[in-house]
């Protein structure tokens, strides 16, 4: 049976080794109550691997690979991410210039349609999934 | 084929086992549901919000001294500002938004999905003694009047112990912890390094939000 993790892991190779970074860099600094220090890396709205990020890639066993679904060398930029046509649900941060951008791109357009049955199906499925131990009484 | 809908695809043929009055049975997520986990991965964990959450964090620290919201409060409070100048500093400084403010909640965040996954343990700690039926742990239930009734297991008397010092419901308590559950799920996966990568409130909205509930507990089953 498949599952979803090895899909994630196969399509974002680098991921892993990311958070194993922003743990080093962010959390455990945080969580130790130490300064954190993070070096230069913000360039026009892309976060470029320069000093200890670079690492992200340089871990990477499929650099290659990882180069390939991140666009650039050098240059990390997280997969550009319109929503997928999700109605009703944009709840943070909204940017106008990627939202017509999004409706620009067929191929970013993922939509469920009669959204009253899907609703109903979302509600049914809260009920009915539960898991073991956590309904006992 | 773009990423993507790749992984809108490969989800959508996946059969997940899950369990109803602890009998197991399988299942599919279907549109909705992949759509709502597509979101998930593709904007909010590694997406552009994840993008603007670690650049806006990285900035805060980069550039500490460069929050136009701070010094215009040292301006308001300077002795050098002229006293006709004051106010104009202090609503300008009431007005901005505040970088460091920004960080230090982002910090809060992952400092509470941290807290999240301590407590998560410490309860799943309790709850093994409660079905196990320890006799140190009957022994406190004993020792606090938290007595049984008829038909209550020893996990019964805890859960509503528990829930009647929280003022929680059957339902809130359970959403809670599908969303600690699932907070988990995705560490043990990939590490705290994924808590800065998490939208804000990453523990704490099932309970109010149902399709936010839906997301977390889709995670659960992915691993």
């Amino acid at each position: 049976m498949e599952r979803v993790y090895p899909i994630i892991h196969e399509l974002f190779p680098w991921l892993k080794e990311f958070c194993t970074i922003l743990d080093q860099y962010i959390v455990s600094p945080l969580l130790a109550q130490k300064p954190i220090t993070i070096p230069p890396m913000v360039e026009n709205d892309q976060i470029s691997i320069q000093g200890s990020f670079q690492k992200a890639i340089e871990l990477n066993n499929s650099r290659h690979e990882a180069r390939q679904n991140i666009g650039e060398d050098q240059t990390l930029t997280l997969p550009p991410s319109p929503r997928v046509g999700h109605p009703n649900h944009d709840d943070e941060e909204t940017n106008s210039e990627d939202s017509d951008h999004e409706h620009d791109d067929p191929n970013h357009e993922i939509e469920e349609t009669n959204s009253e049955d899907s609703d109903h199906e979302h509600n049914d499925l809260i009920h009915e999934i539960e898991i073991d131990g956590y309904n006992e009484y | 084929m773009e990423l993507r809908t790749q992984f809108y695809r490969r989800i959508q043929q996946i059969d997940f086992i899950g369990t109803k009055s602890n009998k197991p049975f399988r299942f599919q997520f279907h549109g909705p549901e992949v759509v709502e986990l597509t979101n998930f991965l593709f904007s909010d964990l590694i997406g552009r919000k994840a993008r603007a959450r670690i650049t806006a964090l990285l900035q805060s620290y980069t550039k500490p001294t460069s929050d136009p919201q701070e010094q215009a409060e040292t301006a308001e409070k300077s002795r050098d500002t002229p006293d006709e100048f004051r106010n104009l500093f202090g609503t300008l400084s009431r007005a901005l938004p505040s970088a460091s403010k920004n960080r230090d909640s982002h910090m809060t965040y992952i400092h509470q999905m941290y807290n999240t996954l301590a407590f998560l343990e410490d309860y799943n700690t309790r709850r093994m003694q409660a079905i196990n039926k320890d006799e140190s742990f009957i022994a406190i239930l004993d020792r606090y009047g938290l007595k049984a009734q008829a038909g209550w297991s020893v996990l019964v008397r805890f859960l509503k112990y528990f829930n009647q010092q929280i003022g929680w419901t059957k339902t809130e308590h359970r959403n809670f912890i599908q969303g600690a559950q699932a907070l988990s799920t995705l560490t043990d996966e990939f590490g705290h390094g994924i808590l800065v990568l998490l939208p804000p409130g990453s523990n704490r909205r099932y309970v109010f939000n149902v399709k936010q509930i839906q997301s977390r507990v889709i995670l659960m089953y992915l691993s």
